[in-house]
């Protein structure tokens, strides 16, 4: 699985980082940018799959 | 004698002065005191912008519940609502429960109810509108989130009216603790009782609502417990709806006392809410206050604040806070140093402005935030539209006051009439 996260649609809502900080963190421009983990649990797949729900903007895509 | 002048007396928190107008005091903290050493409620107090927007946002130092050192999360709540997530702090387990919910209030969930929203706006703005003058509290915006809540969980409609009964004695046990207290947890017991087979039912027959999503998310394979399910219901009613409420009524009144002239702008462009909104947010906010618990010694402005430490976040003071916003002290909907229209959790924006502290910041960001948002601005739309030319019934107000600053100060007029055009 991977997760994809478009900057340009991006509104830096914040939601992922706080959600499921194991999968993303602030980069330096204060864009997210996805962590370089290894998605390999059901409960990983099912909280990547919360990241696209909850961003407000639509920017986060999964490729299963 | 030179700096007596600025001297707090705590008991000054306490004081009805300050509950009405909190914001000269706010001032004296930010600018003699902006690190406050309470010692008479054992406490401390931030009130800066960049130091209240910093402490929301390090969770290294700061968190949400008081923690062990060695144990568990301390459970100590004899709190209206019971139990609930908030007390879990800044654990795993505090953001695994708000994911469960998360996409319902802030992501596409939020967009596929908003025409639900909409629909209940509407048949509440028809029911208090045929005498020409409403009492916005008790007939409007008391009764609009809980409604919107309770169909949100899935529960039946006709019992919406139990819910909006439930939910006011719950707020004014909250509010006002003494006699309507015990009528609050009386209230409480009641609903929990009512809601304990419908979550059994959930159980064995899932449907596509959030209560069916609380019953059976799971975390490593175990579910919330009863308790936790209730806990978060009332949580959601309290924190959702409460706020929400209050909000609809701060907005009507900045317009119709604090603000009449820009109050025309509105009834030109009805899009304007959404800076109403904001502006309402930043000058005086339904929620002044969050605490805190420090996990570390913390240094500031020269000073230490020992560990296990409570420290109050007094965003209230920091939304007013003229080293970030101009003229701090005028409510003002057209103001360009502000960031209008939706909040980030990040507190950053692509506009590089600031925004307000209203819904806090970062870990323990208000989760509802999109949807009171959304609720406030097509409720306010909705009024405007079915009742014409909107204006103040009495010529004066007392104006927005907090029944009580350790009940978090949630500040709102008592009533608020309004007259309009049929």
């Amino acid at each position: 699985m991977k997760v994809l996260v478009d900057k340009e649609r991006c509104m830096m809502a914040g939601e992922c980082c706080y959600n499921h900080p194991w999968l993303f963190a602030f980069g330096d421009d204060d864009y997210p940018v996805v962590q370089a983990v290894e998605i390999t649990s059901e409960q990983q797949r099912k909280e990547a799959r919360q990241s696209v729900q909850v961003c407000p903007s639509g920017a986060i895509s999964v490729v299963e | 004698m030179a700096g007596l002048a600025h001297e707090i007396d705590p008991r000054e928190f306490d004081s009805p002065e300050f509950q009405s107008n909190p914001f000269p005091l706010y001032q004296r903290l930010r600018d003699h005191h902006p690190l406050f050493r309470d010692r008479f409620h054992n406490r401390w107090i931030i009130s800066r912008y960049d130091d209240v927007n910093a402490a929301f946002q390090d969770n290294e130092s700061f968190d949400r519940a008081m923690y062990q050192p060695d144990g568990p999360y301390v459970f100590g709540s004899s709190h209206v609502f019971g139990p609930n997530i908030l007390e879990y702090g800044n654990s795993d387990r505090h953001r695994w429960l708000r994911n469960v919910v998360a996409g319902q209030f802030v992501g596409q969930g939020l967009v596929s109810f908003i025409p639900f929203v909409e629909q209940i706006a509407g048949e509440l703005v028809e029911r208090c509108s045929a005498d020409g003058e409403v009492e916005l509290v008790s007939q409007f915006s008391n009764q609009f989130p809980i409604r919107v809540i309770s169909n949100i969980l899935g529960l039946p409609r006709a019992d919406e009216e139990k819910f909006v009964v439930w939910y006011q004695a719950l707020i004014a046990g909250l509010g006002f603790g003494g006699e309507h207290l015990a009528r609050g947890i009386a209230a409480r017991n009641e609903m929990w009782q009512y809601l304990e087979p419908l979550v059994a039912e959930r159980l064995a027959h899932p449907k596509d609502d959030l209560l069916s999503k609380l019953c059976l998310a799971e975390l490593d394979g175990v579910r919330m417990n009863m308790d936790e399910v209730k806990g978060f219901i009332a949580l959601l009613l309290a924190a959702g709806g409460d706020t929400t409420d209050k909000a609809i009524a701060n907005m009507w009144y900045h317009m119709l006392y604090t603000r009449p002239d820009q109050f025309e702008d509105v009834k030109k462009d009805p899009e304007l809410w959404d800076n109403v909104f904001s502006e309402m947010m930043r000058f005086d906010p339904v929620v002044h206050v969050q605490s805190r618990f420090t996990t570390r010694e913390v240094q500031m402005h020269g000073r230490v604040i020992p560990e296990r430490a409570q420290v109050i976040l007094s965003l209230g003071a920091g939304n007013r806070d003229e080293r970030v916003f101009k003229d701090p002290d005028v409510f003002d909907i057209h103001r360009d140093d502000l960031h209008m229209g939706r909040e980030n959790r990040s507190a950053r924006y692509k506009s590089q402005k600031p925004g307000h502290l209203g819904f806090g910041v970062g870990q323990h960001f208000c989760m509802g935030y999109a949807m009171a948002r959304q609720e406030a601005v097509i409720a306010c739309m909705r009024m405007m539209e079915v009742m014409k030319n909107p204006r103040p019934k009495f010529a004066t107000h007392e104006g927005i006051t907090s029944p009580n600053i350790d009940s978090g100060g949630f500040r709102s007029p008592r009533e608020l009439w309004i007259q309009f055009d049929k």
